[in-house]
């Protein structure tokens, strides 16, 4: 007879890790990451620019620039590089980070040949046309008029404005009022100035035949010439940080509220990144997390809730955010609170820390399955300038924090007496 | 490689198992899919469906919770309903199969039935109604949309239930008797995928799963939605900053070799940048500052939907005449568009393939429709429809008498 009470026995855990990668370089220099990865003749590529959002003289500024390669260079309008996507199935998008910006390209690798030109048009020959940007902004402000009408933007824009101050790069957010202040020669002046030379690094994961990938790079890319550094520094290099601390409520009529209550964290250099990431991990970090079973699991307060220990190149933000029926707000603020200073002065148990070291050794292979999630980390890794030993890091971490120090780290960092409580939503 | 290769068997109680191996990583999905979804529920208690999902993960008759022994062998799991199907899926290390079966074949067996934790999840599912359709601008306008479109059918109200009342009157018996009609063995279909064995799997399934007793379903048969033969209109106000026009025309069930047929013309309208839809009503005309077009495909006669934000100094009437336009437009829908589009979609059959998860859900989403090897057929099928048949579908359901339409106005603007 079966005991359905007892778990089957369990074989140990291991971490899945990170594959090497090698580098190379074109013959006019321009380094190449490439790691073969997959069964299935898939590929990503991408180009990394050593720029950013922290680079830009407004709000929005490199967020525009890259939408508008997308809308038109010298050998395709914006439907016809459209409509030769669909033909190749490729996908062709830029990303903008804080600290980088990308171009990136997933694509079949039999359609890489036909797919490569669409996105070195994009990256080398824009073309900025004016009545495709004038398009753009009216159908941005009619986004931005329904997205504002939600508590999540109005939460999102207010925690970053009280925490960082108002200036700061990492503040920077886009509304209505900073959608106007944007003009073509801006988005020209940023492109020229930070994208217009040809300092990125490329990387290639996937399924392919490398050398007749770096052949077709080496076409594509080898003959550039302007290999100039950026002489331009992340503005949140020297940024100064001015926190308002305390509640400050955001009127949103409706039903729920957005609540997101923090801190400032701290850069991703620090020592404690990855200790900080297991903590929160504890407190917020996943589905069976301590803020997860009692403002959900015990008092049915809100769909979901989750924390974050954000660390950014040169600051960090912790924050706890989650939709929140109006009559449970007070109470849930205060069971959070509790929560925390639960975990910092009492710590958890060892079984709880096993159960925390096994599920993100578990999530170690979801995040590693595909090219397209591996070239992910080593874009990351490539911009922020750590190694993949470091992108592995925090497995060895797991593997000897004790329990007492999980409760010190917390009773450490986390301030849940002097901190911001942004709540965007009705009055309650 | 790209041919997806599975095998299936069926246990005495009626649990039918469909493995798929893939070594190229060290981890297993686990996807079961329970044959009951919205449209099996009564008409006066919506929402049941999936409000008995969410009690699915609040323990079963032998282990108090399901999620934290799952996520102690590095598992992560969740699970959604639609209106054909509830489908609840986790992933973990190769190496940790047997106690997902633990897990999920416990709650197969019988769940921990508790007041306390029906009151609890109650209040989750209100906060998930407002949190995704009460509290969100025109977060509620499928719902009244479908609430018309269908005048029989069950897929009139939608999954998280018709209105807030439902859940809130829910009761334990309600639970008890959901459970006992339709989670069974031979109500579900079981897929596992990754790295394993078919052996090891099938030795493992009878040691957990086997002694599951089959049971007496409660499933209905469910009315026939009657032709629409007009078009049929509904005006609402609501705190928003721009009218937006919804239109759902009714399509063949996903077992009806038309389904494809429709379901390519939504990708022509706006799959991408390119899409007509997008292309002439955003960008050209830019008479819409947003226009969209879904295909809701069902086991029943299911929805091909369309939406769009007017843009300001445009007009319902001028939207309206443009979108004739477009619906006309993709009646002649070129060979030159229509091959572009099957190259897409032949790319993104591949890409799909990436992830083991979206394979396993996709083996147990064919086989709720009774042929499991759709997953390998389905490119050819759409490889397959000629430009006539897309002319033709788009004639004959883009029809006006086939169309519902929810004018959606912000609130003291109503004309």
């Amino acid at each position: 007879m079966l005991d359905r009470t007892l778990p089957p026995a369990s074989p140990p855990l291991k971490s899945f890790s990170l594959p090497t990668y090698e580098k190379a370089a074109l013959s006019n220099g321009i380094p190449i990451y490439h790691i073969p990865y997959g069964d299935l003749p898939l590929v990503s590529i991408k180009a990394i620019y050593q720029t950013g959002s922290s680079y830009q003289e407004a709000t929005g500024i490199a967020g525009f620039t890259t939408k508008m390669m997308m809308e038109g260079t010298q050998s395709y309008s914006s439907i016809a590089l459209a409509h030769k996507l669909d033909e190749t199935g490729a996908w062709l998008y830029p990303e903008v980070d804080d600290e980088f910006i990308s171009v990136n390209l997933s694509t079949v690798s039999d359609q890489l040949e036909e797919a490569l030109p669409l996105m070195a048009s994009v990256m080398l020959e824009p073309t900025f046309p004016e009545v495709e940007f004038q398009k753009l902004m009216a159908r941005e402000m009619a986004r931005l008029k329904v997205e504002s009408s939600k508590t999540r933007f109005q939460a999102r824009k207010a925690f970053g404005k009280l925490l960082f101050g108002e200036s700061h790069p990492y503040a920077s957010f886009l509304d209505q009022k900073e959608l106007v202040e944007i003009s073509l020669d801006k988005l020209k002046a940023f492109y020229a100035s930070q994208l217009g030379m040809s300092n990125f690094s490329l990387l290639v994961v996937g399924k392919v035949n490398m050398e007749e990938v770096t052949a077709l790079l080496e076409n594509t890319f080898g003959g550039l010439s302007d290999l100039r550094p950026n002489k331009a520094m992340s503005k949140a290099k020297d940024a100064v940080v001015n926190p308002t601390y305390g509640r400050h409520h955001v009127h949103v009529e409706g039903l729920q509220a957005t609540i997101r209550l923090g801190h400032l964290a701290f850069e991703r250099a620090h020592e404690d990144f990855h200790p900080m990431q297991i903590v929160n991990t504890a407190l917020g970090g996943y589905f069976g997390s301590r803020l997860m079973k009692s403002i959900r699991e015990e008092k049915g307060y809100t769909y979901g809730i989750y924390s974050s220990w954000s660390s950014y190149k040169y600051q960090g933000a912790f924050f706890i955010q989650s939709d929140i029926g109006k009559e449970y707000i007070n109470d849930a603020i205060d069971t959070i609170k509790h929560e925390i200073k639960l975990l910092s002065e009492k710590g958890i148990s060892s079984e709880e820390l096993d159960l925390i070291r096994n599920y993100l050794l578990g999530t170690s292979i979801n995040r590693r399955e595909t090219p397209f999630q591996i070239a992910d980390i080593l874009k990351y890794s490539i911009a922020y300038d750590l190694s993949f030993e470091e992108m592995d890091k925090k497995f060895k971490v797991l593997e000897k924090i004790t329990p007492d120090e999980i409760a010190s780290y917390a009773s450490k960092y986390f301030q849940p007496d002097n901190w911001l409580e942004v709540i965007a939503g009705p009055e309650f | 490689m790209l041919q997806i290769a599975f095998e299936t068997h069926t246990l005495s109680n009626g649990l039918k198992i469909i493995v798929h191996e893939d070594h190229s990583v060290p981890k297993v999905v686990v996807d079961i899919l329970y044959k009951v979804g919205s449209k099996d529920e009564n008409p006066d208690l919506t929402g049941f469906a999936h409000l008995f999902e969410h009690l699915m993960f609040e323990g079963s008759k032998n282990i108090p919770s399901y999620d934290t022994p799952l996520q102690r062998v590095g598992g992560q799991n969740n699970a959604f309903t639609t209106p054909d199907i509830t489908n609840y899926y986790l992933t973990v290390p190769a190496n940790q199969l047997e106690t997902a079966f633990w897990l999920e074949s416990d709650r197969m067996l019988e769940l921990a039935f508790s007041q306390e934790k029906l009151d609890i999840q109650k209040s989750v599912v209100i906060e998930e109604y407002k949190q995704r359709y009460l509290n969100q601008p025109y977060g509620d306008a499928h719902l009244k949309l479908r609430a018309i479109h269908y005048t029989e059918h069950p897929y009139r109200w939608p999954t998280i239930g018709k209105d807030i009342s439902h859940i809130e009157n829910a009761t334990l018996i309600n639970v008890k008797d959901f459970f006992y009609h339709f989670y069974a063995p031979n109500n579900a279909t079981m897929v596992v995928a990754g790295a394993v064995k078919p052996e090891e799997v099938y030795r493992l399934a009878e040691k957990w799963f086997g002694e599951i007793p089959r049971r007496e379903l409660g499933k209905k048969t469910l009315p026939v939605e009657p032709a629409q033969n007009q078009p049929k209109h509904l005006q609402v106000e609501g705190k928003v900053p721009f009218p937006a026009v919804y239109k759902m025309f009714h399509m063949p069930a996903q077992s009806d070799p038309d389904y494809y047929v429709a379901d390519i013309l939504t990708d022509l309208l706006s799959n991408g940048k390119s899409g007509i839809l997008y292309q002439r009503m955003v960008r050209e005309k830019q008479i819409a500052s947003q226009a969209s077009s879904f295909t809701w495909g069902l086991h029943h006669p299911g929805i091909i939907s369309i939406d769009g934000k007017i843009a300001e100094g445009h007009g319902m009437e001028e939207y309206e005449n443009a979108l004739e336009e477009v619906l006309e437009e993709v009646s002649q829908v070129s060979e030159e568009e229509l091959e572009r589009m099957k190259k897409k979609l032949s790319a993104s059959f591949i890409m799909q393939k990436a992830y083991l998860l979206n394979k396993a859900m996709a083996l147990a989403m064919y086989d709720s429709l009774g042929e499991v090897d759709l997953i390998n057929q389905t490119p050819a099928i759409y490889e397959a429809i000629t430009l006539d048949q897309v002319q033709e579908a788009a004639k004959k359901y883009f029809h006006k008498n086939n169309c519902s339409t929810l004018y959606y106005l912000p609130e003291n603007r109503a004309n």
